[in-house]
């Protein structure tokens, strides 16, 4: 099924937060949930997503809507990806499980990358800092970890 | 609300395989409890992504002031080769011994002493193998050799069939792993299981092996004229190794065979070593022999 943009009919999504989006179906069906949807003939018009809200669907939509373009070239998707995982902590959380429940591939990948990418090189400390996580060990466990693998903490 | 502590494990599962450094595998464990889950799992060996590390030589400098440091001289240095770090462990097992080569995280050590054992590097967990001198085949005694120089040319290749640390027992799985070496100087094979006291020789039908390698539970071995043939070590009385592929065509004797995985089949590989003049550059060129799977019904 290839529609060109001129002649794709609209979707209405509802995000979790009430809102209503009109999205293009050639866009909307990079996420395979609701590709299958419209394939089986289900696709309720507004179609409802109780688990995303509004405005990560936006965002969502956003990166599909950039890489259903058939005109984008490979090095401009990837320019283009670049600047749009640029963004705070808890809008990665929400992208990355709106791709994994909308199961879009290409975009669970780009952001668990990002993700690892801001791992990469840390200390536990300064990651726990980023993405606003507690330290749940004992001291004696964090000292039993440190122990084992000093020097990975140098 | 973000909550990336407890982030569905399938999600941090996909995080943890995109870390390709080591010590980032370590630290991602030590965030909190479900992180360190997910790594726990994820680090079952073998694990793909992982870089490999490099053991660096011992530093044989003997005018080096630091050599009569201990500590210096009780450690072992490794070179991350993903991001050019060289790290220095507190390794006192690994002291002036000889390691030839590493499986599933463990090096094959060989001491002056002539005794050998497995040893991870990072646990310091050792495991004893069977001395070299029960290898038969034994160079004649003679004044010319030390056992420095022994130890370096005796032994040319081992390998593990399995981890034998087991993570779910917490205990050596003593039956399933085995060391298969190609040793002496005809380079014929001998294999030792965990808690043997000698090795054991594998009936050749050739000799000058080039290489072993484990594969879908069997040892396969390939000698100098690119003869290939799989390890039948289920009988200790009679192990033997029996023909399973021809020489390739064209193959020389002096081209290097190499056994490697690749995509679920083993290939064999020869080196070409090229000299154009006697003392010159090496010119090498791989040549591959494509072995499919379907090529070794046993």
């Amino acid at each position: 099924m290839s529609l060109s943009p001129s002649t794709s009919k609209m979707l209405s999504l509802k995000s979790s937060d009430g809102k209503v989006l009109e999205v293009e179906e050639h866009v909307a069906v990079l996420c395979e949930t609701i590709k299958s949807l419209v394939e089986d003939g289900c696709a309720d018009s507004p179609i409802p997503l109780a688990n995303v809200d509004g405005a990560t669907l936006g965002n969502v939509m956003e990166w599909c809507k950039k890489h259903a373009d058939q005109k984008a070239s490979a090095d401009d998707l990837e320019d283009w990806d670049a600047e749009f995982v640029e963004r705070d902590q808890g809008e990665l959380y929400h992208l990355i499980m709106a791709a994994n429940y909308l199961n879009i591939k290409g975009l669970l990948d780009l952001i668990c990358q990002k993700v690892a990418d801001m791992i990469k090189g840390k200390h536990p400390e300064k990651i726990r800092e980023i993405f606003n996580i507690e330290n749940d060990f004992t001291p004696e466990q964090q000292e039993q970890i440190r122990k084992d693998n000093s020097w990975a903490f140098e | 609300m973000a909550d990336w502590a407890n982030l569905p494990n399938e999600l941090l599962g996909l995080i943890v395989q995109r870390l390709s450094l080591f010590d980032d595998f370590i630290v991602f464990g030590a965030v909190c409890k479900s992180w360190k889950s997910v790594s726990d799992v994820e680090a079952k060996p073998p694990s793909p992504p992982m870089f490999p590390w490099l053991i660096l030589a011992e530093d044989g400098d003997k005018e080096d002031e630091r050599i009569k440091d201990k500590e210096f001289i009780q450690s072992r240095r490794f070179f991350n080769l993903s991001n050019a770090n060289v790290y220095e462990f507190q390794l006192p097992e690994a002291s002036s011994r000889r390691c030839l080569g590493t499986h599933f995280g463990w090096l094959f050590t060989l001491g002056l002493d002539l005794q050998i054992s497995l040893l991870h590097p990072f646990t310091r967990h050792q495991i004893p193998l069977p001395p070299q001198p029960t290898f038969s085949d034994q160079y004649e005694p003679s004044g010319e050799f030390g056992p420095e120089d022994v130890r370096y040319i005796f032994i040319r290749k081992a390998v593990l069939s399995s981890n034998p640390w087991k993570k779910t027992t917490e205990d050596y799985e003593r039956q399933d792993c085995a060391v298969m070496t190609i040793y002496g100087e005809v380079s014929k094979l001998a294999f030792a299981r965990l808690g043997d006291t000698s090795w054991t020789n594998v009936q050749v039908p050739s000799r000058a092996y080039d290489d072993i390698a484990f594969y879908k539970g069997h040892f396969y071995a390939v000698d100098c004229h690119g003869v290939a043939v799989v390890c039948d070590i289920d009988d200790d009385r009679n192990p033997k190794a029996l023909v399973i592929a021809p020489a390739p065509k064209g193959s020389r004797d002096h081209f290097l065979k190499y056994l490697v995985e690749s995509a679920g089949d083993l290939l064999l590989v020869s080196r070409i070593r090229e000299f154009s003049d006697y003392e010159s550059e090496e010119v090498m060129k791989e040549e591959k022999h494509p072995y499919l799977t379907s090529a070794f019904i046993v």
